[in-house]
């Protein structure tokens, strides 16, 4: 392939992001940096008649109509309505308390405390979405007790950082909200289709957790005080469980029989998680206020990558960097499959350095216009608008499940460690983790030889209007 | 007081106080969300409830679905600022996290010098323009019953440049105050005349943690 | 002089997708027929949102930020205001042959470029393209009466968007991408878009069963490629100008050949899918024409710009009735029950 002037510059502007993201310099002010100097740098080149770019000061202005574009979205506005729901229910203190309800339930089980917090973990998954608010959780919570009870380390620490990624997977989920508007694709077709991904990786964790107690009941100890289950026990958990959970279905519920918008189910999931809190005497203007502070801040950090996203695309763009990588993606020879198995793997390497907030938003759109041209034959019944990009949407979702997990950069591990007793390592952590890593590669080979699993529920949903 | 200086355990007071105006503007408006929250219940019980039984027609819904998108961006655009007042934007820490103190102020200053800076100056050069030109030509929503007056929610872009402006540059005095105090003692015996000024300059012990200094996930 | 002829890159973000008929391939067809010259313009589409939101390119075309675009004013009323609809369609108005005469021949090219310049809008407007009627909407139920309308949520273009409003219907006009989507979610209860072929591509064929005709909100549509004065005046020779102009032309006829070559197809097709076509009864299409004379008067009354602009067409379509009047077969075929 021949490369034009302007191609050095597009790979340039890559090898300055990459190197410079590893000063530890905020991603977004990366971003935003290095679209800036290019900008400037192709001005240069522009005038010296060695590119044709058409970059000037003047072309930069359109960043700020970008940016109004990211402004008056009125999908986004669903992100930090997600949030609040998801915070409410962890600043309360209604997700502790369901911790504490399910923990009594499955006391007698072998293995019950792990599949207690993978459960957890799924329906925090499907009320939150945000990773860091869940791994805290559900490692402040039961990590102690595991390791009291004497669980092997490695599974009690596998099993919280697993479980509590979920939430970026089961819908709601803000990483689903973001790629639906990146990649142009309903977003309720995403969320229906992630509900089997889902589940599945939720199941394979409980499954792989009871074979591995049943093989080595050593490693996973009932607890010395452990209790009848009676009648009274089993009402007084359903009390503490059923009102969040109760909360989830209304919200997913009235999404999926299209009752109402993703945006508009937001907002009443936000108040919910505030009623539901005020229910149980857990609300006051404290909770409110760190609720509300906290809300904000995460939507700012997400945000700010969204802005520096356009700034670097917008002079990746006018550099030619959409022709650049579309060239070079199908000048590799491989076939539809071919490719999307390079791209998963590109991404799965990504992931060990960066999490789904940049993939999503700057990798997406690259690859968006490429993959839409692939002929896939994906099985959309008929009725699914985009099978083959909602597919690949969630092959890239379930394929970021494990960016949270693989080191160096792994935002469950950091939490995780962050609210570990002191005899746990960051080593303990690392080995607990990699057979969930695995676990989440046979989802991930599951969703692609079955594509079915994504579209067929969208395809129902729809097929019944 | 013979601790060392470090980021760690002191900050400058004049960044904090910088921090603080930014963070106590963003924290008011982030109260919006709540705002939202109520709005989009206003607007789902209007269109399921009444608009579907054919009352309150009369109440249009198009600019309350505006209204949202309004509501909604305030608190996400003024976060940007507030996100740089806590420092909980997103790093990748690797490398960072083995590297000595020094190293770590220097690239903080030439990160926002060079990278955030200059993105931040020409944005707000762009978008007052853009805000002034959508007020002097009477700018609306092009849906007929749309919202007017759109420079208003226009104006966010400039002020949340401004507000990071001002972010900026306090993280910039605290990180070239610190870098040139590191390891050193802070020194106690500046001439009387500069005091107030320098007083302001040099790191203090932190006394307590903010309490807003981690992000939420 | 030839020698002195700069070369010119003229990006120009589009506002629907090329692969919409007509609508998106019709500036692409201008980019690919002037740049098959290989002269010294060049023409690059960028689709929507990829240089800059749709919303946005008007303003951005009048700064010289990016120097061209591909639009229609009735997507530009919040900054032109409602005239600006009128050079895109006209409810009850012109259909294609009288909408380019008053344009080319009449005082309407130069009331269009007047409404950009009196706006402050530093950009040079070329007509370029038309369609023929859209279909006036989709609906999930029979609409047989006005009170049928009362409370639906439907997204829909320009002046025709006012006379719903009086209908009791709560309008939006949503960018053709997020029209099912809105559907599916039911954000929205009807729609129209564009011609079937078109709306087929968005499917909007596969949620609401009742396709209504015929176009009186659109009997005709025009669009216009915007470029940024300065570099219109300064940048590009009087042959690159000209050649901007004829291909421009040339689209107007291909558009309008493209739509009205692929509609049948797809209506058969829509109907043995289960689509149903119908015709507006004439008790319906007299409401919307006398709702429309309500919505005229209301814009004279909010902008004389309007007047001005609507008393010249007016004038022009009173003297073309009488070439009408005469010199045409009714259209022969016509449903009307
Ligand atoms: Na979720
Ligand atoms: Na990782």
């Amino acid at each position: 392939m021949e490369l034009a002037a302007e191609n050095y510059l597009v790979i340039a502007m890559f090898v300055s992001f990459i190197a410079l993201l590893f000063t530890g310099f905020p991603v977004a002010w990366v971003l935003a940096g290095v679209g800036i100097t290019f900008a400037g740098v192709a001005w240069l080149t522009d005038d010296y008649g060695l590119t044709m770019t058409g970059l000037d000061y003047n072309t930069l202005g359109l960043l700020v109509g970008r940016i109004f574009g990211i402004m008056d979205n009125w999908v986004l506005i669903a992100l930090p309505m997600f949030i609040f729901m998801g915070l409410m229910l962890e600043k309360s203190g209604i997700a502790e308390r369901m911790m504490h309800s399910m923990q009594k339930l499955f006391g007698n089980v072998r293995g019950g405390l792990a599949v207690t917090v993978a459960l957890i973990g799924i329906i925090l998954a499907a009320s939150t979405g945000i990773i860091g608010a869940s791994v805290v959780l559900l490692g402040l919570m039961s990590v102690p007790v595991m390791l009291n009870q004497e669980y092997n380390k490695s599974l009690a620490l596998g099993t919280v950082a697993a479980s509590g990624c979920l939430g970026i997977l089961i819908p709601p989920s803000i990483m689903l909200v973001i790629m639906g508007d990146q990649l142009a694709v309903p977003i309720l077709d995403l969320f229906m289709g992630a509900v089997f991904p889902g589940l599945i990786l939720g199941a394979l964790y409980i499954a792989y957790i009871l074979i591995y107690c049943k093989i080595y009941p050593e490693k996973a100890p009932l607890s010395r005080d452990h209790g009848e289950v009676d009648l009274m026990s089993v009402l007084r958990a359903l009390v503490d469980i059923l009102p969040p959970a109760g909360l989830i279905l209304l919200v997913l519920g009235s999404i999926f029989m299209g009752i109402s918008t993703v945006t508009e189910a937001s907002g009443i999931g936000a108040l919910g998680a505030t009623l539901i809190a005020v229910i149980f005497r857990r609300f006051n203007m404290q909770v409110l206020k760190e609720v509300v502070i906290n809300t904000m801040n995460t939507a700012g950090y997400i945000f700010a990558i969204f802005v520096g996203a356009t700034i670097f695309a917008l002079v990746l763009r006018e550099c030619g960097g959409d022709e650049l990588i579309e060239a070079a993606l199908t000048g590799l020879g491989f076939g539809p499959n071919g490719l999307i198995i390079f791209v998963l793997v590109v991404v799965f390497f990504l992931g060990f350095f960066l999490d789904w907030i940049e993939i999503s938003l700057i990798i997406l759109p690259l690859l968006a216009p490429v993959i839409s041209a692939l002929d896939l034959q994906i099985n959309g019944f008929g009725v699914v608008e985009y099978p083959n990009l909602t597919w690949f949407a969630l092959l890239v979702a379930v394929t970021l499940q494990t960016s949270f997990l693989t080191p160096p950069v792994g935002f469950a591990l950091f939490y995780l460690k962050g609210v570990c007793p002191p005899n746990v390592s960051l080593v303990d952590i690392y080995r607990g983790v990699i057979p969930f890593i695995i676990l989440q590669l046979i989802a991930l080979v599951l969703v692609f030889v079955f594509p079915e699993l994504v579209t067929w529920l969208p395809a129902v949903a729809y097929g019944n209007n | 007081m013979s601790k060392v200086v470090s980021a760690e355990t002191h900050h400058v007071p004049i960044a904090t106080f910088l921090n603080g105006i930014v963070q106590r503007i963003v924290e008011a408006f982030a109260w919006l969300n709540v705002l939202l929250a109520l709005l989009i219940l206003i607007t789902v019980i209007l269109r399921y409830g009444f608009h579907r039984n054919g009352l309150l027609l009369e109440w249009p819904l198009v600019p309350m679905e505006e209204l949202m998108w309004h509501l909604y961006s305030v608190p996400v655009m003024f976060g940007l600022a507030y996100s740089i007042t806590n420092d909980s934007h997103i790093r990748i820490d690797i490398l960072r996290l083995n590297m000595s103190n020094r190293l770590k102020h220097i690239f903080e200053i030439l990160g926002i010098l060079l990278l955030l800076m200059p993105c931040l100056v020409i944005l707000f050069d762009f978008s007052l323009d853009y805000t002034v030109y959508a007020f002097t030509h009477n700018e609306s929503s092009q849906s007929t019953m749309g919202l007017p007056h759109r420079w208003i929610v226009k104006s966010v872009i400039p002020l949340s440049m401004l507000l990071m402006m001002i972010a900026a540059i306090a993280r910039l005095i605290g990180e070239v105050v610190l870098l040139m105090h590191h390891g050193k003692e802070p020194d106690d015996d500046t001439p009387p005349r500069i005091q107030m000024t320098a007083r302001l300059l040099r790191p203090l012990l932190k006394v307590d943690d903010n309490p807003h200094d981690k992000g939420a996930g | 002089s030839l020698a002195a002829e700069k070369k010119v890159l003229l990006k120009v973000p589009v506002w629907f997708p090329t692969s919409l008929p007509a609508l998106g391939t019709s500036p692409a067809w201008v980019a690919k027929k002037i740049n098959a010259l290989d002269g010294n313009l060049k023409l690059k589409i960028y689709e929507p949102k990829k240089l800059v939101p749709p919303k946005e390119m008007l303003e951005a075309v009048s700064k010289g930020q990016v120097n061209a675009g591909y639009t229609t004013p009735g997507y530009n009323t919040g900054k032109l205001g409602d005239k600006g609809a009128i050079f895109s369609a006209v409810p009850f108005g012109p259909d294609a042959p009288e909408f380019l005469a008053w344009v080319y021949y009449g005082n309407g090219r130069k009331l269009w470029q007047k409404t950009y310049d009196d706006a402050g809008f530093n950009v040079q407007s070329i007509p370029c393209g038309i369609i023929a009627p859209e279909t006036s909407g989709w609906f999930s139920k029979e609409i047989n009466s006005p009170a049928d309308l009362k409370g639906l949520r439907m997204r829909f273009f320009g002046l025709g968007a006012r006379v719903m409003e009086k209908l009791g219907v709560s309008t939006s006009q949503l960018p053709g991408g997020e029209i099912v989507p809105a559907l599916q979610k039911g954000a929205i209860d009807a729609t129209e878009f564009s011609m079937p072929a078109i709306d087929k591509r968005l499917g909007i064929n596969k949620i609401l069963k009742f396709n209504y005709y015929p176009g009186w909100h659109q009997p005709a549509t025009l669009f216009d490629l915007i470029v940024n004065k300065d570099t219109w005046n300064n940048d590009m020779s009087e042959a690159q100008r000209t050649i901007v102009e004829l291909a421009c032309r040339a689209v107007m006829t291909d558009g309008l050949a493209m739509g009205e070559s692929m509609q049948f197809e797809t209506m058969k097709e829509n109907e043995k899918a289960g689509t149903q076509n119908k015709y507006w009864s004439s008790e319906m299409l007299t409401t919307f024409s006398t709702k429309w004379d309500e919505v005229v008067a209301e814009a004279i009354q909010v902008d004389p710009g309007f007047k001005v602009i609507w008393d010249d067409l007016q004038e022009f379509r009173a003297n073309y009735k009488i070439w009408n009047k005469w010199a045409y077969l009714p259209r022969p075929g016509t449903v009307r029950k």
